[in-house]
């Protein structure tokens, strides 16, 4: 049982390469030591999560804090979340339609519609990006939003579509066909039978595409022209040449937590599930 | 087309292609056919007719600036001033064998000014040692009618006078302000109208050209010193690249083609991390898909999808805590007393590597374990029970099954560390040899050809294209399969 002992143990060191710098940055969260740090430790402080919700003079005070612009970082963050706002409907909607068409589509131009919509996933994100801004430049749209909006959804839609295609493949067609021959029209069909079967699959996929939304980075930072999203934002602050203050490693930690909680109960849910069935 | 008619209903099945087409069309196809004529535009600025305009905005800035600069002198000259305007009396003829007034009282008299005529000596050496009649004037000293024209390589310099017929016109600075003014205000004129024709003229001609994907192939002197050759040369990446063809020597200069070798580095670089991610993922994913009893599987499928689900910059940033100069590993080496000075791990190349493996190599992980966690687990009992070794069950049962989700988690691991941005941008904070992406970057929106940078990026996406292309077709994959597996 030797193999299987260092089949374990190799688990474990995996395992430890990937949480670990994720721990240090949690650890130097804590750390009053700008830029972050674990080996120089200055005494425990939660001044890197205060630094949202302090009174602009304590701000003003600190050394560090003071030279971070909150509002902008604020402004960054809507701007992501109003950009996710549209890209998830808009990807949600071009996914199903691409899943459709893949799945139940028997002609020969499907060959060529798989490499045409799946290429955006296989493409490298800052092509993606740099074409949209071209295109839409070439059209008189200047870069902001709106072409951030365009590039991303360009490949985001690509994970609705592969998860609804799967949900879609295993769909029983008799309950279709039986509503149909008791003259049920089309439409309702799809609004009373197959919206509902695919509607955990849509929620799981408007999920991804958030995320993916939330945290690009190559394709946003060609896009965006003068605006700013919630990623880039981080990336600007990480590259900061004067030192990256620790406030990041206070917002990674937040998402941390959130992404833990998230994942944990959605395994307990779904092997509670399973478990009932 | 029948079955998606009576199963989705006219409408439907319209909105679907409607969809569909939009997003194919609007989104991936046009963009990317855009971003291809850009690749084979010539950039603006080269055509001869930009040339021609920047002539004449360069004349008339220099007309507006001596008119700055003559009107106090004008009004300090008093009842000489109203002079300063010239009249247009037509004196002012090109040609050579004018009288050039070298006098420097010309200066600031403008009652000699009518007679003063641009001369063709001022503007060479022999000008020297006059007297400037204005102060320097950068739009001056170019507004001349033998303005260079932008040439590829090994085509022959061309000038617009003699490529256009254009009378040798120049701005020297010994002649009289309002002399100079007229001849500025002449080749205004001049280029004003050739700037026109030329643009009709490039409008209907074909304004297609490769030259800006040349700039991937061009050559560039690198300079070396002796000493630092000797160094260089040792080198074996230098080597190897010698016998790639990427650099060589020419007339005791070193040419480096530095836009292919970052490319070729980036691509190596993809390839090891690619092949890297796959020899670490392997025994993870069989780990947790057959390995382990479902019941504990599922706890490490967990540990398995936090980091995977973790943003991905913040992933990235994790890593400034170790590398930092006052990071973990630098705190680590100096508190043991084996370095005194910070390592500058940033700049090091295999940092860069290091994280970007760190990235995406669980984008690896999930396709092979989805496909692995298929498999019967009966199919391994029988084949240890039968005496089969353990490497002969990975080489005939589990590796034959897993092949779609290895080759799908090769094809999505390969592409994001080929397109790896933030990894570069964020670790290296520029402080090392460019990724090819950071150099599309940098040529898009720094260089003063933005042209190029769409050239670089249409070339890398067909270059990775065609790598994932010969990939799928050595590993007998389908499209379909990232559907399946994914």
């Amino acid at each position: 049982m030797t193999a299987n002992r260092l089949l374990s143990f190799y688990t474990w060191a995996f395992l430890a390469f990937m949480f670990g710098p994720l721990i240090l940055m949690i650890l130097s969260s804590f750390n009053d030591a700008s830029p972050p740090s674990v080996t120089d430790w200055q005494g425990l402080t939660g001044k890197w999560y205060a630094f949202f919700w302090r009174p602009e003079e304590a701000l003003r005070a600190d050394p560090v804090l003071r030279a971070l612009d909150r509002e902008r970082f604020a402004g960054c963050f809507g701007n992501s979340l109003s950009v996710a706002a549209v890209v998830v409907p808009l990807s949600l909607i071009l996914g199903l339609a691409g899943a459709v068409l893949l799945t139940r589509w028997r002609a020969r131009a499907n060959g060529v519609l798989w490499w045409v919509l799946l290429s955006p996933m296989l493409a490298p994100g800052i092509v993606l990006g740099l074409s949209a801004l071209v295109f839409w430049g070439r059209l008189g749209v200047n870069a902001g939003l709106f072409t951030i909006i365009m590039a991303q959804t360009t490949f985001v839609a690509g994970y609705p579509m592969l998860i609804l295609m799967a949900r879609l493949q295993r769909q029983p067609v008799e309950l279709e066909e039986a509503a149909l021959d008791l003259g049920a029209t089309p439409l309702r069909v799809f609004r009373r039978l197959t919206l509902p079967y695919l509607a955990p699959a849509l929620a799981s996929a408007a999920v991804i595409a958030f995320m993916a939304s939330m945290e690009n980075y190559n394709t946003t930072m060609f896009a965006k022209g003068g605006s700013c999203t919630f990623a880039t934002e981080i990336g600007a602050m990480a590259r900061n040449p004067n030192g990256h203050p620790p406030v990041i490693n206070a917002v990674g930690t937040v998402i941390i937590l959130v992404t833990v909680l998230a994942a944990t109960a959605h395994t307990w849910l779904s092997r509670r599930e399973a478990g009932a069935r | 087309m029948r079955g998606l008619l009576t199963g989705y209903g006219r409408g439907l099945t319209l909105f679907f292609f409607l969809a569909v087409a939009l997003w194919g069309l609007v989104l991936i196809i046009l963009p990317q056919l855009t971003m291809l004529e850009r690749a084979l535009t010539a950039p603006k600025r080269a055509l001869d007719s930009s040339v021609a305009a920047a002539l004449a905005r360069d004349a008339r800035t220099c007309i507006s600036v001596l008119d700055a600069y003559a009107a106090p002198v004008a009004q300090g000259q008093g009842s000489s001033g109203g002079m300063a305007v010239p009249s247009a009396s037509g004196m002012a003829v090109p040609s050579a064998s004018a009288m050039a007034v070298p006098s420097a009282s010309a200066m600031a008299v403008p009652s000699a000014s009518g007679m003063a005529v641009p001369s063709l000596s001022g503007m060479g050496p022999g000008g020297e040692g006059r007297k400037a009649a204005r102060p320097y004037v950068l739009q001056c000293d170019r507004a001349t009618t033998h303005s260079q024209l932008v040439r590829g390589e090994g085509e022959d310099q061309a000038f617009l006078d003699t490529a256009y017929g254009l009378p040798l016109l120049a701005v020297p600075d010994s002649a009289p302000i309002a002399a100079q003014k007229r001849t500025a205000a002449e080749i205004a004129e001049l280029a004003q109208v050739l700037y026109l024709d030329l643009r009709e003229r490039e409008a209907s001609a074909n304004p297609y050209t490769l030259g800006n994907f040349g700039w991937l192939v061009a050559a560039r002197a690198i300079p070396l010193s002796p000493g630092q050759k000797v160094i260089e040369d040792a080198k074996l990446s230098k080597r190897l690249m010698g016998l790639a063809g990427l650099r060589f020597e020419r007339d005791g200069e070193t040419y480096e083609r530095i836009g292919l070798i970052t490319l070729s580095r980036t691509l190596l670089f993809a390839v090891m991390a690619t092949g890297l991610a796959l020899i670490l993922c392997y025994p993870m994913a069989y780990k947790v898909a057959l390995a382990t009893p479902p019941e504990r599987a599922l706890w490490l499928f967990l540990g398995l999808v936090i980091p995977y689900a973790i943003v991905e910059l913040m992933r990235v940033y994790a890593w400034t805590t170790i590398i930092d100069s006052q990071g973990l590993i630098n705190g680590l080496l100096s508190w043991a007393g084996l370095i005194d000075e910070p390592l500058q791990l940033k700049r090091s190349p295999a940092t860069v590597f290091v994280v970007i493996v760190y990235t995406y190599v669980l984008f690896m992980v999930f396709p092979i374990y989805n496909v692995m966690s298929t498999l019967d687990r009966n199919q391994i009992e029988a084949a240890r029970d039968l005496g089969a070794s353990p490497w002969r069950v990975h080489a005939r049962i589990i590796i034959p099954h897993a092949k779609p989700g290895i080759a799908v988690g090769t094809i999505a691991t390969f592409m994001l560390a080929a397109g790896a941005f933030s990894v570069p941008r964020i670790i290296s904070r520029g402080l090392q040899a460019e990724w090819f992406s950071q150099t599309i970057y940098n040529k898009f929106f720094e260089s003063e050809n933005s042209n190029v940078g769409a050239a670089y990026s249409f070339s890398y996406t067909l270059v990775c294209f065609v790598i994932v292309g010969l990939f799928m077709w050595a590993m007998r994959t389908r499209l379909r399969d990232f559907a399946r597996v994914q």
